[in-house]
């Protein structure tokens, strides 16, 4: 349920960025495409999805760590019940801070939630290349 | 398109009964279940709302706002431009920094902002919201603009660079007319986190004249609960300003990278 109201809380702003960067993918690859001979499907699985590897590393990346940190949703909707399934860290650095009123405790979480979802952020634009800040549109 | 539909149907639904909740008076919307038809439409909530005050709520969230999406605007793109094209070590570490700061929670460190706000004695104005509210969409807006200006081919500057041109009439004349759909998608997005901004003002303000939209929402009950169907006209009168927004900036999201390179 908490993954339902999160995708249609975020599915808007994802969309504005995909449809900003389709529309950025020049119309001359089609056309050579078409050229050659390549169906719709094919198409979009060579040409569409290749170019929009930026956007989708970014979109990636936003998505991971904008999960990890989703709090208010959590506070609303479950406040992590039942037992402990849905208490993700950020929403466990709360319940430390103001309910059980631990502050280290929160705190410490804090410093480590910030430390993992960093190195997560790092290794996804190491590991994918968008380190080097390359463009899809070399060699167009 | 039938799973296009399906999902505008979705997304709908929870608007639907906003309006509805809207139109209706309060003994109306209490005797149904919320998806019925109303028996009786009145207007007389959305005037409540507007004698409640909201209007001078909405001018402080129009302000904080414009604020937010032009330092936003400002800072962003020649941030981006540096962090692609730059080659010291200081501007590829400033996206891990950045990067970072996607990873912090604002709500983890709403207590040090408050002590910050206190001894800066900005408590209670407006720079108190502007300032944390910027600074928490610069991670995103970066990530967003970064993506977006790495799309323009080396040819192009190597053609700028032959006219003799410095750094900063490259940014100006070729990188920034090309990331149009880029600083479009950070506007729409920085504008929305201003405009729905909550807990900042929250904990960062106090008095109400410096109070905002989601704050007036938030004290707007009556001594015997709340009224659904003014609050609901309240919220939709905030939607408008954004979709305001959204519909100016759709023109440039649309255009993209028009004519690279004249291929």
């Amino acid at each position: 349920m908490l993954t339902f109201v999160g995708l249609w809380q975020w599915t808007p702003l994802y969309t504005l960025i995909y449809q900003g960067a389709t529309r950025a993918i020049p119309v001359s690859l089609y056309e050579a495409a078409a050229i050659d001979g390549a169906g719709p499907v094919r198409q979009f699985f060579t040409i569409t999805l290749p170019q929009l590897r930026n956007t989708m590393i970014t979109s990636m990346i936003l998505m991971v760590i904008g999960g990890m940190t989703t709090f208010e949703t959590i506070l609303i909707l479950t406040q992590g019940h039942p037992g402990f399934s849905t208490t993700t860290t950020a929403y466990y650095m709360y319940s430390e801070a103001f309910q059980s009123f631990d502050f280290g405790k929160a705190s410490a979480i804090a410093v480590v939630l910030v430390v993992i979802a960093t190195a997560i952020g790092i290794a996804i634009t190491k590991w994918s290349g968008y380190d080097k800040m390359a463009s899809t549109l070399e060699g167009v | 398109m039938v799973f296009a539909l399906a999902w505008l149907v979705i997304v709908l639904a929870p608007v639907y009964v906003l309006v509805l909740a809207a139109i209706q008076t309060q003994p109306n919307y209490n005797s149904q279940g919320p998806l019925s038809l109303p028996k009786a439409v009145t207007g007389a909530n959305f005037s409540a709302v507007i004698h409640a005050g909201f209007l001078h709520y909405f001018l402080n969230t129009l302000i904080v706002t414009v604020a937010v999406v032009a330092i936003v605007v400002l800072l962003v793109p020649p941030l981006s431009y540096s962090i692609v094209r730059g080659r010291s070590v200081l501007s590829r570490g400033a996206f891990r920094v950045f990067l970072l700061g996607l990873a912090v929670p604002a709500q983890a460190v709403i207590v040090p902002m408050f002590y910050l706000m206190t001894k800066l004695t900005l408590y209670d104005t407006f720079a108190a919201i502007i300032l944390p509210t910027a600074a928490f969409v610069f991670p995103v807006a970066t990530l967003i603009m970064s993506g977006n200006m790495r799309d323009i081919t080396t040819d192009l500057y190597e053609a700028m660079a032959l006219d003799g041109a410095s750094s900063w009439r490259t940014f100006r004349q070729l990188v920034l007319p090309l990331s149009r759909g880029g600083i479009a998608t950070i506007v729409v997005f920085s504008a929305l986190t201003a405009w729905n901004g909550f807990l900042f003002p929250l904990v960062l303000t106090q008095s109400s004249s410096v109070r905002v939209y989601t704050l007036g929402l938030f004290n707007f009950e009556t001594t015997y609960g709340i009224n659904v169907p003014e609050i609901s006209a309240a919220v939709i009168l905030s939607i408008i300003p954004i979709l305001l927004v959204y519909l100016f900036a759709r023109r440039s999201l649309v255009q993209g990278l028009m004519g690279v390179g004249g291929r």
